[in-house]
């Protein structure tokens, strides 16, 4: 009886061992897991040699190495966002990423649009796409997104209508970029200022947005341009109804009973517009200044105005 | 109690005589070739990079001697049938597989003494400082250590060694890949891939637990509740390991 | 009531091999009992679960069924500390010196370290490795290593025996002292089981000799006994047979100048020789062969075919 006993504890002790530890481990990991690491997981990365010396060290899996590194950093990014402003350490790891597996597309277009945020490092934007574009192969499916967010670049930091229009150009010849492309590269070439321009670019990036944060932002952003492209053509339409009727309206139905306006756009944050003095149209929300002169460039033409549809 | 010493001197023995302590010899031509290089080569802290590259191998040097060495461990017996010998003695099957455990990690903590050593001594060299600080880095690597030991071991009760050691080698990367993966997947909006990487994740070490190398070499504080409960996480982590061998070995046949 | 030195009963074994486990019957409810102080033989061909049943003993083994005793007591790790193996074909440490090996053992077996000062140097002696004490085991040969294992058996004075194959990978010097060991340790009251194939062997030092066949005890042999009692034929040497004799048939060898028959029951052998000499031959030698281990153990084997 006794032997039976002690035949038994020592085949189940283990057991019961093996649970609690378990439990015990299992704990401890959503404890460690609580507590916040105050270092970043690339406290490190300056410190990471350049990209060409890493080719060495990595022995042939420069590839897998580059994939590793770059798991690292959208996980990173995508868990605490990007902490220094000015994105340094993405900076350096993409320089790294891609010099060790060049023909990876991804992380040029990621770095791309991260580094477009803002025109104060809109230069490496540029120069990380031109890298891309220079390696990537054609045959990648995204390639085309390359040149397309080089021409939003060029258009809206450097405004440099031409060079914008020349990349779109290269976006619009791959058979994956969306219809529109060769409608936006004529009106580029024919009328590089239109705030509306920058829409579709925009809407793209939205698309290839995966964090909250940066829907969120390039949602307002659209909004804006929308907002502009509306009092813009609010003003056209207004010009137009005083030169068939002598007066400015003092009620924006009146434009759409006089057929100057098919119907009247929806404010995108939910306001309304309003005509504040003769002839100015005001959204009741607060847009930001896009530093474009709307009533400088109006267009002069004959057909009923129309809302531009959103693409796609 | 005395029997288990008597294993694990045993085995401690069996590791002097089988030249495992040349691997110190590849580590000190590793970090004196290093840091010969790095003197001629210097990008700014050079004694950061020394730091970092000795922490590196002595983890690595040590993982790769906790692999090799423990998957032979209860298998290699087997097969060299010194076990029956063994056995036959008024030994249980636990006194033996935990004595052939304590003599390989007191093996692998020797190893490490004298890496850190090494690594003491071309710090002073460089700086006229020893950088007792890097002990908060050391010990999680020792833990990682035992627990590698200990997976390596649980193989090595029944397969044979070339495919434990694969087994173990995988256990160690993806233990050390798995918060990677976790925390990637988080942002994606896929149940199937979260769960899976859920459960990857709690039934897998997490090794990044136990990696403090970095926050260490900067001078970054470590919270002394962070440090103790990884060191708890790893000790508890391998005791279950060495249950979970001790059970299988346990209803082994020895044929 | 005196209760055996080891005591097998009902012990069956099962085997599978391979994956997906074809069945092998190793022990099919073996019961076996060693009395205190005896030496049993224990013979069967290869395969047939000798030593699957000193493993099954040893908790090397954990059988399907049935129970294993030493001294009455269940066959545990204590039990152990009274039992010395030595493995077919023994492997060691080939790192250790042989008196580091002895030295390792006893320790495992419990013994203190002036005990084991002195026993070793003693055992060294016994099994005729004094030279080689400080050797390394890996430059070791064959009988070498079986003296070491012998010894390492004996290390701590156990009271019984298990031993697999003692004789093998010895010379006849060897075995001789082999022999002599085996039966020292029963002038001094051990119990000793061993496997064999060399049945003359077993004939010498046993007190009986157990048969196993496919995992099933077959037979118990008490060999003395058996030595004493049965006359299984006579032998005749002669120089030379007459013309056209009878006995064609009873040649058993012949050589140029010498010819061994054999006959069954002493009156027909008496008659045998009287026409031998009749006919002028000469009669060399003559007398009773006694049965003898191999013919039973074949005959055994014939029956179970």
């Amino acid at each position: 009886m006794y032997l039976q006993i002690r035949k038994n504890f020592f085949s189940i002790a283990p057991i019961v061992l093996i649970i609690l530890c378990y439990s015990v481990v299992f704990g401890l990991q959503k404890h460690i897991d609580k507590t916040p690491k105050k270092t970043p997981i690339f406290s490190d990365i300056s410190y990471l040699p350049n990209g060409t010396f890493l080719k060495g060290l990595a022995l042939s899996y420069d590839e897998a190495l580059a994939d590793l590194l770059w798991i690292k950093a959208i996980g990173f990014f995508g868990s605490q966002g990007v902490i220094d402003k000015k994105n340094e350490k993405l900076h350096v790891l993409i320089n790294i990423v891609t010099t060790l597996d060049p023909l990876f597309q991804y992380p040029y277009e990621f770095a791309g649009i991260v580094f477009s945020d803002d025109s104060k490092t809109v230069d490496r934007s540029i120069e990380i796409l031109e890298k891309g574009i220079a390696n990537v192969p054609h045959k990648d499916r995204r390639y085309w997104y390359l040149p397309f967010f080089m021409a939003y670049n060029y258009m809206h930091h450097k405004e440099d209508y031409l060079m914008a229009a020349k990349y779109l150009e290269i976006a619009a010849s791959f058979p994956q970029s969306p219809p529109y492309l060769p409608l936006l590269v004529s009106r580029l070439y024919a009328n590089s200022q239109d705030p509306e321009l920058a829409l579709p670019f925009l809407q793209e990036m939205l698309a290839s947005a995966d964090t909250p944060e940066r829907i969120a932002e390039l949602d307002k952003r659209i909004k804006d341009i929308k907002i502009k492209q509306h009092i813009s053509v609010f003003n056209t339409a207004i010009k137009k109804f005083h030169e068939y009727t002598g007066r400015y309206p003092t009620d924006l139905k009146e434009l759409v009973g006089a057929n100057i306006l098919k119907s009247l756009p929806i404010e995108p944050y939910g306001g309304e517009y309003k005509i504040i003095k003769k002839g100015i149209v005001q959204s009741t929300s607060d847009v930001d200044d896009l530093n474009l002169h709307l009533d400088k460039k109006t267009q002069e033409t004959d057909q009923p105005l129309i809302f531009l549809e959103e693409p796609k | 109690m005395k029997k288990i010493a008597v294993l694990a001197l045993n085995t401690f023995r069996e590791s002097i005589r089988d030249k495992i302590f040349y691997s110190l010899l590849a580590f000190a031509v590793l970090m004196l070739g290093f840091s010969l290089i790095l003197g001629n080569l210097t990008i700014g802290d050079e004694i950061k990079i020394i730091k970092d590259f000795g922490l590196a191998a002595i983890s690595l040097f040590g993982v790769l001697i906790a692999i090799f060495v423990g998957i032979s461990l209860v298998y290699k017996e087997m097969e060299k049938r010194t076990i029956y010998v063994i056995l036959a003695n008024p030994i249980s099957r636990y006194q033996f597989v935990l004595g052939k455990y304590l003599g390989l990690s007191f093996t692998l903590m020797v190893e490490v003494v004298v890496m850190t050593a090494g690594l003491f001594v071309l710090c002073y060299l460089k700086q006229q400082l020893i950088p007792w600080e890097l002990f908060m880095a050391i010990v999680p690597i020792c833990f990682e250590l035992q627990l590698i030991l200990a997976v390596a071991l649980l193989f090595s009760t029944f397969v044979s060694p070339f495919l434990s050691g694969m087994l173990t080698l995988a256990v160690f990367i993806i233990g050390h890949l798995t918060l990677d993966f976790k925390v990637l997947v988080a942002s994606l909006d896929n149940p199937a891939l979260k769960k899976t990487a859920d459960v990857l994740y709690y039934s897998f070490p997490n090794l990044e637990t136990l990696n403090f190398k970095a926050r260490v070499v900067h001078g970054i504080d470590i919270p002394w509740t962070e440090f103790i409960f990884s060191l708890s996480y790893a000790a508890t982590y391998t005791i279950m390991i060495l249950a979970l061998s001790l059970y299988i070995f346990n209803k082994r046949d020895i044929r | 009531m005196s209760t055996a030195a080891i005591s097998i009963s009902g012990v069956s074994k099962t085997y599978r091999t391979g994956f997906w486990g074809k069945k092998f019957v190793a022990l099919d409810a073996l019961s076996l009992s060693v009395e205190k102080g005896e030496i049993l033989g224990y013979l069967g061909p290869n395969g047939a679960g000798k030593t699957t049943t000193f493993k099954v003993l040893l908790d090397l083994i954990r059988p399907d069924s049935g129970t294993l005793s030493i001294f009455g007591d269940p066959a545990d790790q204590k039990a152990r500390e009274r039992v010395g193996y030595l493995p077919e074909n023994p492997y060691f440490y080939m790192y250790l010196t042989a008196e580091e090996t002895l030295h390792f053992h006893g320790r495992l077996r419990g013994m203190k370290g002036e005990a084991r000062k002195k026993r070793i140097p003693e055992l060294l002696h016994l099994v005729g490795l004094e030279h080689a004490k400080s050797r390394s085991l890996k430059k070791f040969s064959r009988g070498m290593l079986q003296r070491i294992g012998i010894a390492q058996a004996l290390v701590n004075n156990p009271d019984i025996l298990i031993l697999d194959e003692p004789m093998s990978g010895l010379d006849p010097n060897g075995r001789k002292q082999m022999r002599d060991i085996i039966l020292g340790c029963r002038d001094q009251g051990k119990t000793v089981i061993f496997s064999s194939h060399i049945l003359s062997d077993v004939e010498i030092m046993c007190d009986r000799a157990a048969i196993i066949r496919q995992g099933k005890l077959q037979e118990i042999v008490q060999v003395s006994e058996m030595l004493d009692n049965k006359v299984a034929h006579w032998e005749i040497t002669c120089s030379s047979l007459p013309e056209n004799s009878p006995y064609e048939d009873c040649i058993v060898h012949k050589t140029k100048n010498q010819i061994l028959l054999k006959t069954n029951g002493e009156v027909e052998a008496k008659k045998m020789i009287q026409k031998i000499e009749e006919s002028g031959g000469r009669v060399l030698s003559f007398g009773p062969q006694r049965v003898n281990l191999e013919e039973f153990y074949n005959q055994s084997g014939k029956e179970e075919k």
